[in-house]
């Protein structure tokens, strides 16, 4: 690392801000990387800008707030992620960080207008999206008959025919939830990238909106709510169809109904999926954001991490000595729901989705050679290629995401060894955020 | 020595599974 004399220059990349209490939120864009500092930090980074020597920054901060910033170790910090360079060092044109590699999977929503897509979200329209929520909950009320039970997805008839109707209509769905993210974040002004990704071991639409960090918090609750609001909405209107319809007002023909109750149900557990708050799912980027914390799931992993290592007697894997005291306690409140959570989540994949993957395999095995297989039912087919294409896609995402961590931690392990004097920066610069 | 520390924040991304056909045979 560059050191940074108090005679030199430093160059300060451009970058977006935002104030809040006494942190501010600074971010590059393009790069997609946001980070917090200090309130304090700012006057740095804005004297340094204005073309002041580190000396001169120094001194103006010494005046200001009458002690010394370890101002070496703050410039360090902010190279390493790229924004700032001493000025000698500036010829070169690349950030330290490159922009991030875009997956090949992925869609920008850039084309929608920020202008459009507040209209989109305007209040009057928010205010329509909550009666038609609340319509649909009354006529749930009213008549319970108008609710999906789990049995929705087991049709007594046209069973492919319903089934393949219901996984498309999901789709548009999900499709639709994840739009809705989009739009909330191209309405506060910030880019948004629709794609394909996994939570654990299963196979996901998924909207990267991490710019929405350097807007206020109320418009983040929007951004985060919004899926399940459209879902919610999506859900009512169905249900006042099926109420209508079995009350007689029209008439409902069966398929209808069962199609209504299946696609119904999936609703209602896409709802319920986004409360599993050990997985980055909108109810957690809400409690996070509730609880101000910067980055709880990988500080609770990190600090799992660390309890694991003090087990063995080994040393601590990552440094957690600059996380906040208040966050440090939360992050202790949620270590137990992780494990918790992990648990079931690998439990019901050890029980319930390994099995029925290997029903599917062994099903295709037999086709292949020329057995006696139960493929000649098309119900049978119908969940085997639906079972097949999401679960093992899901599953396919999740090892490989395993596979190339640990990669990393192999490389930052020998890196390690070859410094080992600064070996536990290493390892926690190496570290991926985040397990899913 | 006053000690200015930086922070990461994490990525946001919102995602919405399909309907899971293995728990749906379940």
């Amino acid at each position: 690392m560059a050191g940074y004399p108090p005679d030199s220059h430093v160059m300060v990349r451009p970058f977006t801000h935002r104030r809040e209490g006494d942190t501010v939120t600074i971010g590059d864009i393009d790069r997609q990387v946001f980070l917090a500092i200090p309130a304090e930090g700012m006057d740095i980074l804005d004297s340094l800008a204005a073309g002041h020597t580190v000396g001169e920054t120094v001194r103006r901060y010494e005046q200001r707030y009458d002690e010394t910033p370890d101002i070496e170790d703050f410039l360090d910090a902010l190279q390493q992620e790229g924004f700032v360079q001493p000025r000698d060092a500036a010829a070169v044109p690349e950030a330290a960080q490159p922009a991030p590699k875009r997956s090949r999977r992925s869609w920008s929503m850039d084309w929608l207008p920020e202008r459009t897509a507040r209209r989109l979200l305007s209040a009057p329209i928010l205010i329509v999206l909550g009666l038609i929520s609340v319509a649909g909950v009354a006529v749930n009320v009213i008549d319970p008959q108008t609710m999906p039970t789990p049995k929705a997805l087991l049709f007594p008839v046209n069973f492919a025919a319903l089934t393949w109707a219901t996984f498309s209509l999901a789709l548009v769905g999900v499709a639709l939830h994840e739009f809705a993210h989009g739009v909330a974040a191209r309405a506060a002004g910030i880019p948004a990238r629709l794609g394909l990704g996994n939570q654990l071991y299963v196979l996901v639409a998924q909207t990267d909106l991490s710019g929405i960090w350097l807007v206020p918090k109320r418009r983040r609750y929007l951004a985060f709510m919004v899926g399940s609001l459209v879902d919610l909405v999506s859900y009512s209107i169905l249900a006042m169809v099926v109420y209508t319809g079995r009350h007689g007002w029209y008439h409902l023909p069966r398929n209808a109904d069962l199609l209504i109750s299946a696609v119904m149900l999936t609703y209602g557990t896409r709802v319920a999926w986004q409360w599993f708050f050990f997985l980055r799912t909108d109810g957690y980027y809400v409690v996070a954001t509730a609880l101000n914390c910067k980055s709880l799931l990988t500080d609770t992993e990190d600090y799992l991490y660390n309890k694991m290592a003090a087990l063995r007697r080994a040393p601590q894997r990552v440094d957690q000595s600059t996380i906040p005291a208040r966050e440090m306690r939360v992050v202790r409140w949620f270590a137990p729901v992780w494990i918790v959570g992990r648990f079931f989540a690998v439990g019901f994949f050890l029980l319930v989705g390994i099995p029925v993957l290997w029903g599917y395999c062994y099903q295709v095995l037999l086709l292949v050679t020329g057995g006696h297989t139960r493929f000649t039912s098309i119900d049978f087919a119908t969940i085997a290629v639906l079972g097949l294409m999401l679960d093992g896609g899901g599953l396919y995402l999740w090892l490989r995401s395993m596979y190339r961590r640990g990669r990393q931690r192999y490389a930052a392990r020998q890196a390690a060894r070859l410094t080992s004097d600064e070996r536990l920066e290493t390892v926690a610069g190496a570290r991926e955020p985040g397990m899913a | 020595m006053k000690k200015l520390t930086v922070r990461r924040l994490e990525p946001v991304k919102t995602s919405a599974a399909a309907p899971c056909s293995a728990s749906a045979s379940a």
